[in-house]
Parts: structure tokens; sequence; C-alpha cells
């Protein structure tokens, strides 16, 4: 049976969320902390999730301490031999700062996610944004390889989710783009409010160039199950959250699931 | 116009410094500094009024400085930093983002509120304890190779990405 490992650090909370619905998809999963280092050695999943949370309490900058952890090394380790991996939020701000991501020179920090900027806000932010899949990331990552070209929506909740990279690398950070912020009908975002945070080219999530590590600022684990969806929210998903009865609300995969059914094709699960 | 600056620190000891040092041990320099303190800086230019609207300011805005659980002073009057040990030699790394939020922000509701605040830049101040008889250029070196996190090994303090550093003097 195809495995993946969830790594906890100190102060992630998004663990158990995260692995139920690996586990949802068919996939055996377990968690290991930090300093289960031989453990996770000597039992080597197929896939690793680093989740989100505040690991370390964002001290110093967020995800900087865990990048640090002896365990990453094996992370580090596993995604260089193509294991997929996913960093969500700060799971993802652990890859930046780990050089996974965008990882032109694997270990050498070459971007970051920066503080929020949005008119007239600093700090902390949390609601629905609407994204987009590239062409070159259902095509080569295992984590988008089931997404369709349709836009859908997915929760965010953090306080530096801005991808910022040096301008001589803006060209070619275009081909790492997994995921981009985009207005509820597939359009281009046009700034703020479709992109929350000011990320370059519209950003929320980066892959490496082999696309098997995948850096994303939303939270699919969050919106796993249709129920999930706020009715509120406009585009198909909320027509088919708002249209849906109390039975298929419980049964019908929300938003999120594709993340992980992708990895299931990927590995192979029926 | 006036520029003043002050740095807040917290009174008990900053957490991020005491996980800051702990990471710092665990890289193995060869030379690691001692101690590691950690204060806020926020740099106000003013069109008038100088320290008495920034006493004003601070003591109105408590996210600024909390006075249940931070001090502060105006720097540039050779003080010691309160805790600081003076057997050591201190090297002073500033921190700031390139694009920032809070600093504009801040300066936009001061502005609106009447203070005559030009501009305000936040950053932080990690301040480096070395042994006393550290050759101060190499102090200084060894300070800035801390601070920037050029790779996963090297390097801590600052993004060399999205933040810029300068020795604070």
């Amino acid at each position: 049976m195809s495995s993946a490992a969830v790594i906890r650090f100190p102060g992630s909370n998004c663990e158990f969320e995260t692995a139920r619905v690996l586990r949802y998809s068919g996939i055996d999963t377990r968690i290991y902390n930090w300093n289960d280092i031989e453990r996770l050695s000597d039992n080597r999943a197929d896939a690793y999730v680093l989740p989100g949370g505040f690991s370390f309490q964002d001290r110093i900058r967020a995800g900087v301490v865990a990048a640090r952890e002896s365990i990453m090394d094996l992370v580090f380790e596993e995604a260089i031999n193509g294991k997929p991996v996913l960093g969500i939020c700060n799971g993802a701000q652990v890859l930046l700062e780990s050089g996974l991501v965008p990882g032109w020179k694997p270990g050498s920090v070459q971007g970051a996610l920066a503080g929020n900027l949005a008119p007239g806000r600093s700090g902390y932010l949390s609601g629905w944004v609407h994204l987009k899949a590239s062409p070159e990331a259902i095509e080569r990552c295992p984590w988008l390889c089931s997404v369709d070209q349709e836009s859908f929506p997915l929760p965010i909740a953090h306080a530096e989710g801005r991808f910022v990279f040096r301008e001589e690398d803006m060209d070619r950070v275009k081909s790492h783009i997994g995921l981009k912020y985009c207005k509820e009908n597939g359009s281009a975002s046009s700034g703020w409010p479709e992109n929350p945070n000011g990320s370059a080219l519209d950003i929320a999530a980066l892959m490496n160039a082999e696309g098997n590590v995948l850096a994303m600022m939303p939270h699919p684990e969050r919106s796993f199950h249709l129920w999930q969806v706020p009715p509120d929210i406009g585009g198909p998903w909320g027509d088919r959250r708002r249209n849906s009865s109390l039975k298929e609300l419980e049964e019908l995969p929300g938003p999120g699931a594709v993340i992980f059914k992708s990895l299931a094709k990927y590995l192979g699960v029926e | 116009m006036e520029s003043i600056q002050i740095a807040v620190r917290l009174r008990t000891p900053d957490p991020q410094a005491v996980t800051a040092l702990n990471a710092i041990k665990a890289m193995r320099l060869q030379l690691p500094p001692i101690k590691l303190q950690r204060s806020e800086l926020w740099d106000f230019e003013l069109s008038s009024g100088g320290e008495k609207i920034v006493s004003e300011l601070v003591g109105h805005f408590t996210d600024i400085v909390n006075p249940n659980k931070q001090s502060w002073f105006f720097t540039g009057k050779d003080v010691l930093f309160e805790g600081e040990d003076p057997e050591l030699q201190w090297a002073g790394i500033v921190v700031r983002d390139h694009a920032d939020s809070v600093s504009k922000n801040w300066t936009s509701l001061l502005k609106r509120r009447g203070f005559p605040v030009d501009s305000l830049r936040y950053s932080v101040l990690w301040r480096l304890g070395y042994l006393k008889d550290t050759d101060e250029a190499l102090v200084k070196k060894m300070a800035l190779d801390l601070s920037v996190s050029n790779t996963r090994a090297g390097g801590l303090l600052s993004n060399p990405v999205s933040q810029e550093v300068a020795f604070w003097t």
C-alpha cells in the first residue's frame, strides 16, 4: 500500500486533518514528530507532507527554524530522489527556507514567503480565494496531475504568504508556477483582492523544476469535503454547495480533494 | 525634518532570541555569539515635535509599545542596552523587509490621526555578543555571515530575497 508521512513540528496545527484526508484518499499515512528521525528513516514513505501551522511559533521568520531541523535532511534527500513532497502554508514556508523550492540550486534560498501586502492592512488574513493550475503543473506535478483547467476555490489563512523572487529570477520562475490566484471565472487576477497578499505573478503555489515538490499557501485539507465550502461562495463550486442535499454534502468531495486524489493517482492507488 | 529612532524590547527574555541562539548553537560555528538580544526599531521622520511627539504616540498606541510587557528608549544616546554584558563585544544587525506593509500602514494611520509624522520604518535589531578579545573586524564579518540565510545551513536572521540587512551603529 502506498504511504505518506506527515511531519509535525512544534507548533504545527493541521497535521491531523492532513493525515485524515490522505487516508480518505487511500494512502496509508502516519504522523511523525520532528524528532522521530530514526523511526521515519526506518519507514520511508512514498510521499511527504509538511502541514500548516506555526512551526516554532514562527520565531525569527516563518519556517526558518523548522527548515534547519535534522528531519528536513531526510525530506531533502527524498525530494532530491524524486519523491513527492507537499508543503501547505507553514509547510510551504519551510520548503522555501529549505531551498527545495524553487530549487534551481537545491539548498540555496532563492525565494521567500514574505509578509502580506494588502491595501490598508497588514498581518494575518483568512478567507477563500480562487485558483487555477498552470498547464506545466498539471503535466508534471504529482499533487496537481488530476486538476483540470477550471478555477476552483480554496481557503487561505496566513500572515506571510507573499511569494517574492529576485528581479533576475522573475522569468525563470514562471515555469515553476503550480497554482495562480485568479478571478472567480478563471480569468487572470487584476491584483488585490483576487491576489490577497501581493504575491509575485499571482503565485499561490510553486513547484521545483522537476515538479515533485510543491509549496502551496492555500489549505486543500480544509476543503476536502463539499460541506466545507461556504454556501455564499461564487462560481460552480458555490452552486454545487448550495444545490446539494444534506446527504450529498456529507458524501461529495470538495475542491481541495483533487490535490490528494492527484497524489493517489500518481502513486497508483486504486 | 527630524529623524528619531526608538528601540522596543521585551521586559522578559525574548523567546525569538532564545530560539535564534539555540539554532545558532546547532550550526556548530567555530566562534558563535555567546549572547543574542532582539529589539524592534521604529524610525520616525517628523516634521515637528521631536521626542515629545514620539513619546506621546508611543504612550497612545500599545501596538508599538505594550507597557505591560515591553520597555523602550530613544537610541543614539550611547546607552548600553538593558541586560547586555559589557564584557562582551557586541555587533548590531538591522533586518528590514524590502516591502513592508507594517511601516506603510502605520505611516498612513499616524498621518490620519494628525501626528506630524512624514514616514515611519519598522525593523528588527539583533545584537550579537562575542567574546571580548575577538578581533573587531572578525566580529563584524561573523555577525554578517550569520545574518543572511543564503543556504539552508548557513546564516539565519534574514531571507536575502525579501529582506535587507545593515550594521547598526
